[in-house]
């Protein structure tokens, strides 16, 4: 060794690394670079000025499911089936098989503990008897081995079966159905099959996203149903989550009315296997009795509270949010003979939802989406960014229509019905529709000064873009459509106005002319559009939904402040607090892609509308405000409506009888009521409020077992619905039955309706009904908007079905964080609500003892595990032979 | 020029070197790395240290491919906290059968500077239910950097929106938040739920679709 230095330290060098390199082969090979999967990086997210091909794909409207009453019954031949189904039968779903009405009840006692099925299945397949098809279903999985379990099997601590929801009016009824009931008019009800899996769907242009589907659907197939002709519906759950669907609106039975606790147990494994695992639901699409109508009585149907647009929708415990964003929902459309003698006597627009070219009755689906950029791995692939450790609200920046991100319809020069659906976690949608040419025109402040005015002292007003910030003084729709915008010009730089017929999943009494929808979530609206006016004298023309009401988080519309700062922490950016281009958002606009229209109000535009000029008349008859047209067709078939038993059930009449000029009749509650008896009703008081990062009720949470509403069943009650809770919106949802507001105080603008003596709510002084904007509209609701300081006094009724039912808030962050309630209808009043008394007692307990629905046990391993064992030794339950409602209710059974 | 070769030769070492001295951090980092996009991919990963002083990865040793519940306390809080340490230790035994050793609870203080490791050991001593020895999952209390427990807070979500209740720990969210990281499928529920809701929700979320039926 020389004393050379540099010879020196490289040898030390070279020590130095040789020592390196052992040290380094001692690391734990995970960390080597063969360990080649790199821990994903943040996702960044796909923004809408990045998206190009927007509004060239056509909108498509949901599939349906064929109507059973004019399909061929269960004689119909495989044949006579497919020819029926026409040209579309590769995609119209046909029933499955035929359920015979008598037999529904004997199988709702005799439910099978191993199967939630409802009744055995027929089907004929040739001459002959009918014969039952072999339960259970087992097209879908190739092995119905060992890992096939039976689904969802009754607890084994329920022994009696009439704890099962079975309406009260079954009772002591012999031998099956009362034959006048409303759903033994028809001998025969269809059943169909519903799959839910997941596929991948094209919701932003050129990229494909991994959704769930009803049918692989988004949104899922339409079911098109005809009021007191139900239904029989068999969910097959191929997703790796468990699921419950709720038909919102829907007066159903609460087994089958999706309670959160009901699932259906998921039907994929961990390594991608499918086993079995199905409910079916009962949809009776039936109305209830009139109120003090005897329940075994063959007549008296309430058909006021016939429904027109309901939809159906995921409702599981706790991950309910997850599942509707990825795509569980769909329509459902009601109709009954008063709907359908207004469409064919061209009063509404007419459906064919046969052959959507050509129907003129478009559902539209809204929601939003925030979707990730594509990786390099993946460059056609944007998944749905989901956050489940936000529990404020989602908001999505993408805004979807059916299932499609800017999207174009094309219609013909006459009259629409538009079906709006907010479908949308926490998005408050404000609709308006524009002429693009106006639009483009539009600057920032006119289109401000549509949506806001000031005060002398510059207070501003919300007209109408209710915005939590702002007092909401101004709040007012339904203006005359003569209104000078802001410009001057009448018909320069404002929203077109049209006509709404319908709240939620009822027609309205009346139509209101509008030029704005508030739509929070869940909530629907009915309206008709005659684009023969808009379109004037031009060949074509191009109009644009825009939602014009500015959000930034879950909290509801406004700037996102209110001195509340929508913090972002660490900087980790979250669904929920994802910030939206808006009108502020002068940066944003300029960044904003292909232009049509103007590109400042890109991100607002929802849907591109091409009207084209069609020679071929409209036969809609042009509405008037005071539906004149509709009195003179009233007294030209004034002898049909009354000769036609279903039609003159259905059909609007007042206490004399009277035909009415009306969409819907409505039972006015309160107008059979003073205020003072409506003090002596029983009342309850809900408040919805945010307590220790979660969201509660009057300070609760939800349990599925412990019922804080237990009305009597054929009861009339108060229902106070407070939120204090700070600013948030929260749209509250009662199942079961429509709810009428009688008292509205939105952020300290007090309004009530009239008692039966005209007289408002004491030290109120504008009328509810006179006053047209919304939220506050005069008839049924099933949701009800809980804005800012609210509060809001409903009137509602409980009939039919025992419970237990839920309501809640429809931000389903919210809703998946407990803000949530059992509402269980008993047969007898549990102890004394006190009617002068506001606040519920300590919350009864539901019994399965009393209630009547099998309450999931604890999950304990046991259960399940013994029931595999018993499969694989081939030991399956016996299915109960049927047993006569005598034997079954024994003593208990009396007429 | 042997000289320059063996330089040479030593030069192109270096990037293998480099690699092979990575620092401890990176080296954890990389040890858990799922392949599909998940929920948890925007948790932060900082080091943390349990009440028996040792020291772990948030999201790489103690919630990757594992079903974790989690929830955030601190030592001096008479509020919630104590209620859901008795929660948690009434449910520890029955998610312990039912999950098996790779479950993980977690209660991470929001006071680290008060709640060190010896601290928190002494709160959890009498938490321990008596067949604490025989379980084969592991319930750690766990403390840390101030900043990096603040980043864990805003990624969780136990946050309020409003900036005062937010810095008043007093009122911090009292939740129990859930999850299995490899099924990807997360819950969050009020500490304030019935016991058996709370067990209830947590088997099925948990465990996924290896319970039969949820009856």
């Amino acid at each position: 060794m020389s004393d050379n230095p540099l010879r020196t330290s490289r040898r030390s060098l070279l020590t130095a690394t040789s020592a390196a390199l052992v040290s380094a082969a001692a690391i734990p090979t995970s960390a080597s670079a063969a360990d080649a999967r790199a821990r994903c990086a943040a996702p960044e997210f796909l923004q809408p000025s990045a998206v190009s091909g927007k509004w060239k794909r056509k909108l498509v409207l949901p599939e349906h499911l064929p109507e059973g009453v004019q399909s061929p019954g269960p004689n119909a031949s495989e044949e006579t089936l497919a020819a029926w189904s026409g040209e579309h039968a590769a995609h119209v779903m046909k029933p499955k098989g035929w359920i015979k009405t008598a037999e529904i009840r004997v199988a709702l006692q005799d439910m099978d503990p191993s199967q939630h099925v409802i009744g055995k299945i027929y089907r004929q397949p040739g001459e002959g008897d009918f014969v039952p098809l072999d339960p259970p279903i087992r097209r879908t999985f190739a092995d119905a081995g060992p890992k096939a379990v039976h689904p969802c099997p009754l607890s084994p601590h329920i022994q009696d079966r009439r704890q099962l929801g079975i309406a009260p009016e079954f009772w002591g009824i012999e031998g099956g159905f009362d034959p006048q009931h409303f759903w033994q008019l028809h001998e025969w009800i269809p059943f169909y099959e519903v799959v839910v899996g997941e596929f991948d769907a094209e919701i932003v242009p050129g990229l494909k996203t991994r959704v769930w589907g009803y049918n692989r659907q988004l949104p899922g197939p339409t079911f098109v149903e005809d009021v007191n002709r139900p239904i029989v519906v068999r969910y097959i759950n191929e997703l790796p989550a468990e699921i419950s669907i709720h038909l919102h609106g829907g007066h159903t039975p609460a087994h089958s009315d999706g309670h959160p606790a009901f699932l259906v147990c998921a039907g994929r494994h961990e390594d991608g296997s499918l086993r079995l695992a199905y409910r079916d639901y009962f949809y009776t699409n039936g109305v209830p009795k009139k109120p003090d109508t005897d329940p075994l009585a063959p007549a008296g149907f309430d058909y006021s509270e016939s429904q027109s647009t309901m939809w159906y929708h995921d409702h599981a415990n706790d991950i309910t949010a997850h599942n509707a964003l990825m795509g569980l929902a769909g329509c459902y459309m009601v109709s009954d003979p008063w709907e359908k003698f207004l469409v064919a006597q061209h009063v509404l627009p007419a459906p064919d939802f046969h052959n959507s070219e050509n129907s003129h009755d478009i559902p539209l689906v809204l929601g939003d989406r925030c979707l990730c950029r594509p990786t390099s791995e993946a460059p056609d692939v944007a998944r749905i960014h989901f956050d489940p450790f936000d529990h404020n609200g989602y908001l999505g920046n993408i805004p979807v229509v059916n299932g499609m991100a800017w999207p174009r319809l094309e219609v013909k020069s006459h009259k629409y019905r538009f079906r709006f659906l907010n479908g949308s976690l926490a998005r408050v949608f404000l609709l308006t529709l524009w002429d693009a040419g106006d639009l483009s025109q539009l600057t920032e402040e006119q289109l401000e000064g549509v949506l806001v005015s000031k005060d002398e002292d510059g207070t501003q007003y919300a007209k109408g873009g209710i915005s939590s910030g702002m007092t909401c003084e101004g709040v007012s729709g339904g203006r005359s459509i003569d209104e000078p915008g802001v410009s001057g010009d009448p018909r320069a730089s404002r929203p077109h106005p049209w006509v709404r017929i319908g709240k939620d999943s009822w027609l309205q009494g009346e139509p209101v002319w509008d030029d704005r929808i508030l739509l929070a979530m869940a909530n629907r609206a009915d309206v008709i559009v005659d684009f023969n006016a808009l379109l004037g004298d031009r060949p074509r023309a191009t109009f644009f939904l825009v939602n014009l009401c500015d959000q930034r988080n879950g909290r509801g519309p406004g700037h996102g402040d209110n001195g509340l700062a929508a913090a972002d922490g660490a900087g980790l950016p979250r669904g929920g607090r994802l910030s939206v281009p808006s009108l502020d958002d002068r940066e944003r606009q300029r960044l904003a892609g292909d232009s049509e229209g103007g590109a400042k109000f890109e991100m607002l535009k929802i849907l591109r509308i091409d009207v084209i000029r069609d020679e071929t008349p409209d036969p809609c008859i042009n509405f008037q405000p005071d539906l004149s047209p509709l009195t003179h067709l009233l007294r030209t078939h004034a002898d049909h409506i009354n000769s036609t038993p279903l039609l003159t059930d259905a059909a609007p009449r007042n206490a004399a009888g009277e035909l009415l000029p009306k969409l819907r009749a409505h039972d006015n509650i309160i107008g059979r009521l003073t205020w003072q008896d409506i003090k002596n009703l029983p009342t309850r008081r809900f408040d919805f409020e945010r307590g220790r990062g979660a969201w509660r009720v009057s300070q609760r949470f939800f349990d599925e077992e412990r019922a804080d509403a237990t009305p009597v069943l054929g009861g009339l009650e108060v229902w106070h619905l407070v939120n204090r809770s700070g600013g948030w919106w929260h749209p509250i949802h009662i199942h079961l039955e429509s709810h009428q507001q009688i008292y509205v105080d939105f952020a300290g603008r007090k309004m009530s309706r009239r008692d039966v003596n005209g007289a408002l709510y004491p030290g109120v002084s504008i009328d509810l009904t006179a006053e047209k904007a919304l939220p506050h509209d005069c008839c049924k609701h099933d949701t009800s908007i809980l804005g800012p300081n609210t509060e809001v006094i409903i009137l509602m009724r409980f009939r039919t079905f025992r419970g237990p039912f839920v309501f809640h808030c429809h931000n389903l962050n919210h809703e998946d964080m407990r803000m949530m309630v059992t509402m269980d209808p008993r047969m007898e009043a549990l102890g004394q609500v006190n009617p002068q008394q506001s606040d519920t007692q300590q919350g009864d307990r539901v019994d399965p003892e009393k209630t009547g629905y099998d309450i999931l046990t604890l999950s304990t391993p046991l259960i399940p595990e013994t029931l595999m064992k018993l499969q694989l030794n081939g030991h399956l339950p016996p299915v109960p032979a049927p047993v006569s409602v005598q034997q079954f209710f024994g003593d208990a059974c009396h007429a | 020029m042997p000289d320059l070769n063996r330089r040479r030769l030593l030069y192109s070492l270096i990037p293998v070197v480099a690699a092979g001295t990575a620092t401890a951090d990176e080296r954890h980092r990389q040890r858990a790395v799922p392949p599909q996009p998940r929920a948890t991919d925007r948790l932060p990963d900082p080091l943390l240290v349990n009440h028996r002083g040792q020291s772990l990865r948030f999201y790489s040793d103690l919630i990757a491919d594992r079903p974790t519940v989690i929830s955030m306390m601190y030592t001096q809080c008479d509020g919630t906290c104590p209620g859901t340490s008795a929660l948690l230790s009434s449910l520890w035994p029955a998610l312990d059968q039912a999950v098996g050793r790779s479950l993980r609870i977690l209660s991470i203080t929001l006071d680290p500077e008060y709640d060190t490791p010896e601290v928190l050991a002494a709160y959890a001593e009498p938490l321990q239910p008596r067949n604490a020895g025989q379980l084969q999952s592991e319930w750690m209390f766990l403390t840390g950097r101030p900043e990096d427990i603040e980043a864990i807070r805003q990624g969780l979500g136990f946050t309020d929106p409003d900036p005062v209740i937010d810095q008043d720990k007093s009122q911090h969210a009292a939740l129990l938040t859930f999850g299995n990281d490899r099924l990807n499928r997360w819950a969050t529920m009020p500490v304030e739920t019935r016991r058996e809701q709370l067990q209830k929700s947590m088997m099925r979320i948990l465990l996924g679709t290896s319970v039969g039926g949820v009856r």
